[in-house]
């Protein structure tokens, strides 16, 4: 699932404090705001609501601390510690009037000293933030659940080429996930049914096949690579058989291409260049140009060579912190993971290694319990029986689920298909010789 | 014209339901030698000269060509970037050029693909283009004029005597193509070839680092080599003994039955092996039932037809494997009243030599059977050992009476196999008949002039050990060493294992 943070920190809707009855309603449409722009899933949390009530009241602390110091200067200086512009909401005009203190003619003589009252405003207002902050995060925290694992063939699907690359989002807008597929000829893009019993589990919504070039080298088995950005809704998919990638966005139901981009896409918005000839990255040591004989002939690979690398956004952790995961497979390593939780100040990523892990991984939450889960296929020489095995990112001697396949696992995808916060795997089996993919649903 | 067009249609239909190889899902690693071996010495590196299973593993692996045939026989673009395409307007056909370089990183331009097929329209290989009457490169693409079957020429041009050379005249000591992998040294001495991959090859560098190809002359040494752990492939067996085990374990893999061994004939007799009565008697009186017992358990089909039963040649009726003498002396006796030197008294005097090729040592054996088969008919030979080079240059001056051949070629295509046995039948005595290697029927020509005698086809069985993986026969019965890659470590044999 990838969360939308709720921490509004200085946003608009805040002006709208002191109306009666508004908040809520004026922070419901901030809410609709930004989840515009994101894979809205903040209903799926119940503490949402009391998170707003914290910021309004925030706001309204903000406003009394940003009157008491507009009324310093006639009574004693500012206090130096007082709360930053940018960190806190401006009060509105007439929130600002309605609170003003009275004139000094009008005042009475046993008021409270304005500077103790606005630092004690000041730290009010530090203790309530780290409170908000801590209630969001309780707010958003996870409530682990049972895993029905339940491995079924949800469809035979004809890719009509190599498949290299699976994965899952909204793109579309439309609240349901589609299963995005890239082979060696095209981005084909599948609505898969949340319910695990429908008859027709599996539709085609597009395929968009790559144009252009061809790649002047390319590897001998066929590498693909996707991007998707929920953000902005974009897909980037690339192929080694072609010299560009290409990026696309849902466009009147039809997903459409924008631009040719050089290299593969991979995490985020990097992209990579495979060793020319070969299927793997590098991101150093590599050549400028596939053309130049002398430098492809003297490459050599070194650490750094990888073979592939996924990355995930607004992962909920057990104490309701968001994070973002980066896994890459190097060509003579194990599976590195890396977990980045969003501290609000500077923390340190999580490490952590999983041995014998093939090219098809992810990683998500399948039991919604904060603890981060890997999916892998084997390492197995291809063409060998290949199997997918679930384990939690920081045990991964413990095992959640394996599932042995005839065929090889040509992809695999952690993808929330029925937006309970918990991800599903979608396996994608190869049948030997064949552009035919079996897709396997696994929980 | 539109019959052109419809053909070009079905072309890129089929080319496109061609199914993608077997893919798995950890990728293959790069790097490490593997040491298999030749079914015999190369007599030359010159694709266009390439008729041997060993001339046509090399032409493979040093030469792409424009097409090329994938595991599966469907003709996939290799040199090429797609299908042969009609220009109505023109009555050409456009062949469009993928960017690609040759070994020396030269590029590839449609002038040199042009003259590279020049060679073979001048070449005993000239059906790959047969109705072609003009070839032009024009804009970095190749157009082909004549009266051509697009769908014909690119599976012809998907042959790996059709592949693209850099210099007009390849050697051993230099054979600049495309392919996947670049000569390294060619050893005669030693019988070795080594190979090493291409980092710019344009379908993808080879996982190997290094193919090391030997060649045996004796029919147990490539099964002791493997034994010992000395190769990783192994085309004839895996020990030298039955029931001994090798050092590490080995598994099999079949391919298709896709080498003609045949009986060529040359100018050293004339009057005798210039005879299409001669030759067909010979074909009659030879006992091919006994084929059956060579090599090393692969599979051995004796056959009268230069086509294999999978492109749909007859089988051999079992009445037929013990030979006819009785017809076949019939046939002799016929031909010598026709004409004198083939009179007993005459022949029997004539000592004719069987040529073979002594680094296929089971061709000794071939020659021996057809010597008793000749002497059936009241012909004496002898069997002469030569070396490969040796016996190929004689064959080409016809300086030689018969000799036991070998050619391989796609399974499935008949019309292909038709023409290669007049081609390899068509040397210097084939051009003394008048052979005209783009000319007519084949299969009429075949029976009209019997240019050859076919004897058996061989299949190929690949033993390898248990850490190279990817290995298969296209439907030449060609190992894609190109796709070859090495995993873990070699499983000892369970007898071996401490």
């Amino acid at each position: 699932m990838h969360e939308v943070l709720l921490v509004g920190g200085g946003h608009d809707g805040a002006n709208e404090v002191a109306s009666d009855g508004a908040i809520e309603d004026a922070n419901e449409d901030a809410n609709e705001d930004a989840n515009d722009g994101a894979s809205g899933a903040s209903a799926a949390h119940p503490g949402a609501r009391r998170g707003r009530l914290l910021e309004s009241t925030l706001a309204f602390l903000a406003c009394v601390s940003a009157a008491v110091a507009e009324a310093a200067p006639a009574s004693g200086p500012a206090p130096a510690s007082g709360p930053a512009p940018a960190s806190g909401p401006a009060p509105t005009s007439e929130a600002a009037s309605a609170s003003r203190p009275a004139p000094a003619s009008e005042a009475a003589p046993a008021s409270p000293d304005p500077v103790t009252l606005a630092q004690l405003a000041a730290r009010a207002r530090a203790v309530l933030v780290r409170l908000q902050a801590e209630r969001l995060d309780a707010a958003r925290r996870p409530t682990a659940i049972e895993v029905r694992w339940a491995p079924r063939r949800i469809a035979t699907l004809d890719v009509g080429g190599t498949l290299g690359a699976l994965q899952g989002a909204d793109l579309d807008r439309d609240g349901v996930p589609e299963l995005y597929a890239v082979t060696d000829q095209a981005v084909l893009v599948y609505a898969i049914s949340s319910a695990p019993t429908a008859s027709s589990k599996v539709r085609e919504l597009a395929r968009l096949a790559f144009v252009g070039d061809e790649a002047t080298v390319r590897p001998r088995d066929a590498v693909s690579t996707l991007s998707l950005d929920e953000a902005t809704g974009e897909v980037m998919a690339g192929s080694s058989s072609y010299a560009r990638s290409v990026r696309a966005r849902w466009q009147g139901g039809a997903l459409v291409a924008l631009e040719a981009l050089d290299g593969l896409p991979l995490c985020m918005h990097r992209r990579g260049t495979l060793v020319p000839g070969r299927n793997y990255f590098a991101d150093r040591g590599g050549v400028a140009t596939t053309s130049a004989l002398e430098a492809v002939a003297a490459w050599r690979p070194g650490k750094d060579a990888f073979f592939g690398e996924r990355c995930r956004q607004g992962l909920i952790l057990a104490d309701g912190k968001t994070a973002s995961a980066e896994v890459r497979l190097p060509v003579d390593g194990p599976l590195q993971v890396t977990v980045q939780a969003e501290c609000g100040r500077p923390c340190a990523p999580q490490r952590y290694e999983l041995t014998s892990s093939g090219v098809a991984f992810d990683i998500g939450d399948v039991d919604r319990d904060g603890r981060m889960d890997v999916a892998y296929s084997g390492a197995g020489a291809p063409g060998d029986r290949d199997a997918v095995r679930v384990v939690p990112v920081a045990d991964p001697r413990r095992t959640l689920f394996r599932r042995a396949f005839t065929g090889g696992v040509a992809a695999l995808a952690m993808v929330d298909l029925d937006s309970d916060g918990a991800t599903e795997v979608v396996v994608a089996v190869r049948l030997p010789g064949s552009p035919r993919v079996d897709l396997w649903r696994l929980n | 014209m539109r019959g052109l067009l419809a053909a070009g249609a079905a072309w890129v239909a089929w080319a496109g339901l061609a199914a993608s190889p077997a893919r798995a899902e950890t990728r293959p690693r790069y790097g490490g030698s593997v040491a298999a071996a030749l079914l015999g010495a190369p007599a030359s590196l010159d694709p266009v000269a390439a008729r041997s299973h060993a001339e046509l593993s090399l032409a493979g692996l040093l030469f792409d060509g424009l097409y090329r045939l994938d595991e599966q026989g469907a003709v996939v673009p290799q040199l090429a970037a797609g299908a042969p395409v009609l220009d109505a307007a023109r009555g050409v056909l456009v062949i469009p050029l993928r960017q690609a370089t040759f070994h020396d990183g030269t590029p590839i331009t449609a002038a040199a693909v042009v003259a590279s097929l020049s060679r073979v329209q001048k070449s005993a290989m000239a059906f790959v283009l047969a109705g072609v009457t003009d070839l032009r490169a024009v804009d970095g693409a190749l157009e082909v004029s004549g009266a051509v079957d697009p769908t014909t020429l690119a599976r012809r041009l998907a042959l790996p005597q059709a592949g693209i050379v850099a210099d007009q005249a390849p050697s051993a000591d230099r054979a600049v193509g495309s392919g996947p992998f670049m000569l390294a040294s060619l050893r005669r001495r030693e019988r070795v070839v080594q190979l090493t991959a291409f980092a710019a090859y344009h379908a993808g560098r080879p996982y190997l680092d290094e193919v090391v190809l030997h060649w045996f002359d004796t029919p147990d040494g490539e099964a002791r080599r493997f034994e010992i752990g000395a190769s990783q492939i192994s085309l004839r067996g895996v020990t030298a003994f039955a029931g001994a085990e090798p050092k590490f374990r080995a598994d099999t893999v079949e391919g298709p039955a896709a080498v003609l061994v045949f009986v060529g004939f040359g100018n050293g007799h004339p009057e005798i092996t210039g005879r299409r009565e001669v030759r067909a008697a010979l074909d009659l009186a030879l006992a091919r039932g006994g084929f059956s017992t060579l090599g090393a358990g692969e599979q051995v089909v004796p056959t009268r037809s230069p086509v294999p039963p999978q492109a749909g040649g007859p089988a051999l009726p079992a009445a037929a494997r013990g030979g006819d003498v009785t017809a076949a002396l019939a046939r002799m006796g016929q031909a010598a009243s026709a004409s004198p030197p083939l009179l007993p008294a005459t022949v029997a005097a004539a000592r004719l030599e069987i040529l073979f090729d002594d680094s296929r040592p089971d061709d000794r054996e071939v020659a021996e059977r057809v010597v008793r088969a000749l002497d059936k008919i009241g012909l004496t030979a002898t069997v002469v050992a030569q070396s490969a080079p040796a016996l190929r240059a004689r064959v080409d001056r016809g300086a030689c009476d018969l000799w036991i051949g070998q050619v391989s070629a796609p399974v499935h295509d008949a019309a292909v196999w038709q023409h290669l046995a007049l081609a390899v039948g068509g040397g210097a005595a084939g051009r003394a008949r008048g052979h005209r290697p783009d000319a007519g029927n084949p299969a009429r020509r075949f029976e009209l002039e019997q240019p050859i005698v076919p004897l058996y086809f061989r299949g190929l069985r690949a033993s390898y050990r248990t850490d190279v993986r990817g290995l298969a026969f296209d439907p030449s019965g060609q190992l894609g060493f190109a796709d070859l890659f090495l995993f873990g470590e070699p499983e000892r044999s369970r007898r071996t294992s401490p």
